[in-house]
């Protein structure tokens, strides 16, 4: 059954001069009802065109309703405050249903999906960083870029079931990623040369400013890797991998290993003085060039399963319990 | 993030506890959900229009509630309005957090915070 009935007051059964003060004060309630509702009407706006589309009707008709009930009930001071509470509800309700839009894109198959094949070519080029280090900066450049779309897939598979940690995880990651990229340009920029010698050279005769960009460089590897390993703990927990559900976790830690292997290699010895490129010797790389090759094998397997899976569905819990 | 309601850790936001509460006995419309939580709550909570509705298109999301398709009679009220009522899950959530609410009340009995039920001050 419906039950009917808005917050319309009827017309009270006045005689004379009160009745002629009631329509009076009626005309003034309608006209500043019609100005309201069009200043109302107006800041819609700042809702996304979605929800105005779906709900400007209604809460039109609400703020008109709400309108006629504080002015016959309190006059112009019931008015003001119910703008006031107005203005507060409209700017927090609209902040919030604009959030909520971006982060349903942000979870998105679509997101998934390119995020997936980003986290593929990233691993590619980590790859081609471990078994043919001569290529080393562009594909360290290219290899980070895309893992940046490799963990917000990642992320975005948690469909915001990864709470807090997850969050933290991404986070992490970003800021990981675009530290390493900092320090990369940084050394870059410090040391370049057209020769190996040349830049042997200038890292000799500035061995303490290498060594705090290299030890900045393996920290943000290691923040990399702490936030990849939230993200794992998160998909772990929240189950939101079809497969492999360890892996993010695995390469999360892979990541903080060669941060700390790297640290080991070339920050000690150049905080001592000494160039670890000078003289080359591949033996002392093995571990990170392994490392390197895991973790290109981990974003490829990674990025694929996301990629081909993007609208899989994400295994629910059951129903509470009926409690009747 | 979107919580659904086949999540068991489900917790609900005051406000969508109380659209459910004044959904409880029959279907409604905005304005008169809004006027009966004032009332339930003797004006403290003050549900605006953006509240009501953004609640309103999650908790339809989510499957708690279910737009009527019957409308009022056109003479009796306007009948662009929408009617809500609860559906199953709804009425699930809403009992099951009125049942967590009332074992916190007997906790606050028990811990003398609140008089029992039937004694006088």
């Amino acid at each position: 059954m419906l039950r009917v009935g808005s917050g319309c007051s009827p017309i009270p059964d006045l005689s004379g001069n009160s009745q002629a003060a009631w329509i009076m004060n009626n005309i003034s309630s309608t006209n500043s009802l019609s100005v309201s509702v069009r200043i109302y009407r107006a800041l819609l706006v700042a809702y996304p065109k979605k929800f105005r589309e779906h709900y400007e009707t209604q809460l039109v008709q609400v703020f008109r309703d709400s309108f006629r009930d504080e002015y016959h009930r309190r006059g112009m001071s019931g008015v003001i405050d119910l703008w006031l509470h107005i203005c507060v509800d409209l700017f927090v309700t609209a902040l919030m249903e604009r959030i909520m839009e971006g982060s349903q894109f942000m979870f998105s198959p679509k997101v998934i999906l390119w995020g997936g094949v980003a986290g593929v070519f990233s691993g590619m080029f980590w790859m081609m960083m471990g078994l043919a280090p001569s290529t080393g900066g562009a594909a360290i450049v290219l290899a980070l870029v895309l893992g940046l779309g490799g963990l917000v897939s990642l992320y975005s598979r948690q469909a915001g079931r990864g709470g807090r940690l997850g969050l933290a995880g991404l986070a992490l990651g970003i800021i990981g990623t675009v530290l390493e990229l900092a320090t990369l340009w940084w050394f870059v920029t410090a040391f370049s040369g057209s020769t190996y010698i040349e830049i042997n050279s200038r890292i000799e005769r500035e061995p303490v400013l290498a060594a705090r960009v290299t030890l900045i460089m393996f920290l943000a590897f290691v923040t990399m890797g702490i936030g990849l390993a939230l993200l794992g703990v998160a998909s772990l927990r929240t189950k939101t991998l079809p497969r492999w559900r360890g892996l993010p976790l695995g390469m999360g830690l892979l990541n903080i290993l060669l941060g700390i292997t790297g640290w080991l290699i070339y920050y000690v010895p150049l905080s001592q003085g000494r160039n670890p490129w000078n003289p080359w010797n591949p033996g002392d790389y093995v571990v990170p060039f392994v490392v390197t090759v895991l973790l290109g094998l981990g974003w490829i397997g990674l990025g694929t399963m996301l990629a081909t899976e993007a609208d899989a569905q994400i295994p629910v819990a059951q129903p509470p319990p009926d409690s009747a | 993030m979107q919580e659904t309601a086949s999540n068991p850790k489900t917790t609900l936001t005051p406000a969508a506890f109380h659209i459910l509460l004044a959904l409880a006995d029959g279907e409604n419309h905005g304005y008169a959900i809004m006027r009966e939580v004032a009332e339930h709550t003797d004006g403290k909570m003050r549900l605006g229009p953006g509240t009501l509705y953004g609640t309103i298109k999650r908790m339809l999301a989510d499957g708690w509630i279910e737009e009527s398709d019957e409308r009022p009679d056109p003479q009796l009220d306007d009948e662009r309005r929408r009617y809500y009522r609860l559906t199953g899950v709804g009425l699930k959530l809403v009992r099951a957090e009125a049942e967590r609410l009332e074992q916190l009340v007997n906790v606050a009995r028990g811990k003398r915070l609140l008089p029992h039920s039937g004694s006088v001050r």
